[in-house]
């Protein structure tokens, strides 16, 4: 078997690592003397990097009081049961909003199938189909040009002619 | 009036008893980070006020520890950052000049020396991992994935290692 990475020794020597894989780091460990000299020394690193990091901060740290940080009446924290006043901010439990939620859904679609939609009706318009010819010869003035415009109503009779 | 709720108990709670329980490990933490008292301190209180102003706006913490040491090491991020900015001489820590021998100060001011030389990441992760936290909580903490924890840890103690052998620090 090859021997262990050392994160997994880490892992094993933090007591971070399911029972199955501590079966097989044990069973390892067991038959390597390698390893075991390799979790030793890891084991003393952590432990003296620990003391070291440990040193820096070996001073109590002075707590400011409260009231000269925060002014005005301090906050009072309740159970869990009241933790939904916050989250929705109106006081009203999941449950609550949820069938307040679906009333309120029901009631647009009942107003949406019951609103007389105006249906479209015959029109009044009238649809007339015009065309204008109109012939330009290069070498006349403008006045003097002939514009011949016809009007064509649905029935197709000539309403209007120029 | 604010409402909490906290996770593992059920009880009452005043904003003054999480300050007092939480405040002595935040400033630890911070202290370490960033390497001075008073900049330990401000970031501290700015993550109370923070708490404070955000439950009085009616938000709620779930997970309260998490947060606080989440927001902690977020500001502690932004202390380093700001120092690496606007520091070019390397400022020896007010912490390390207060009283002790001679050489311990020397010691402080070498470990000192050899943290900053790791990336703010690593850094939390080595002083949460000092002040004997759970993988689950480094994780919560800092953004790594807990997957991920024991072979960044396992690296970064490596590294320590080398940068206090390279100091001339002797660790054993």
């Amino acid at each position: 078997m090859n021997c262990i990475d050392k994160d997994i020794l880490q892992r094993y020597l933090d007591g971070e690592m399911d029972s199955d894989q501590k079966v097989k780091v044990d069973k390892h460990l067991e038959e390597c003397q390698l390893c075991r000299i390799q979790l030793e020394l890891l084991q003393t690193r952590a432990v003296q990097i620990k003391k070291v990091l440990k040193s820096l901060s070996d001073k109590e740290a002075e707590r400011p009081s409260l009231s000269s940080m925060i002014d005005g009446k301090l906050p009072v924290f309740e159970s869990k049961e009241l933790q939904y006043k916050n989250i929705s901010g109106n006081g009203w439990k999941p449950v609550t909003r949820l069938s307040y939620g679906i009333a309120v859904a029901c009631a647009i679609i009942l107003l949406f199938l019951y609103t007389p939609w105006k249906t479209p009706g015959k029109s009044n318009d009238v649809v007339q189909m015009q065309a204008v010819i109109q012939e330009v010869d290069a070498n006349r003035p403008y006045s003097e040009q002939e514009t011949v415009i016809t009007v064509i109503n649905p029935d197709g009779k000539v309403t209007y002619m120029n | 009036m604010f409402r909490l709720s906290i996770n593992a108990s059920n009880q009452l709670r005043t904003f003054e008893e999480i300050y007092a329980e939480n405040y002595a490990r935040l400033h630890n933490i911070a202290v370490r980070m960033v390497g001075d008292r008073e900049n330990a301190s401000d970031i501290v209180q700015e993550v109370f006020i923070g708490l404070y102003e955000k439950l009085s706006s009616g938000m709620t913490v779930l997970y309260l520890k998490t947060y606080l040491y989440r927001a902690t090491l977020n500001k502690c991020f932004d202390c380093i950052n700001r120092q690496k900015r606007y520091s070019t001489l390397e400022v020896v820590p007010e912490d390390s000049m207060e009283d002790g021998s001679l050489e311990n100060r020397e010691r402080k001011v070498v470990i000192r020396r050899a943290l900053s030389k790791l990336k703010p990441v690593e850094r939390a992760i080595l002083i949460m991992y000092s002040e004997d936290f759970s993988y689950k909580e480094i994780s919560d903490a800092t953004g790594i994935r807990f997957s991920s924890v024991g072979k960044t840890l396992a690296r970064t103690l490596d590294k320590m290692e080398n940068r206090l052998k390279s100091e001339r620090y002797e660790l054993y």
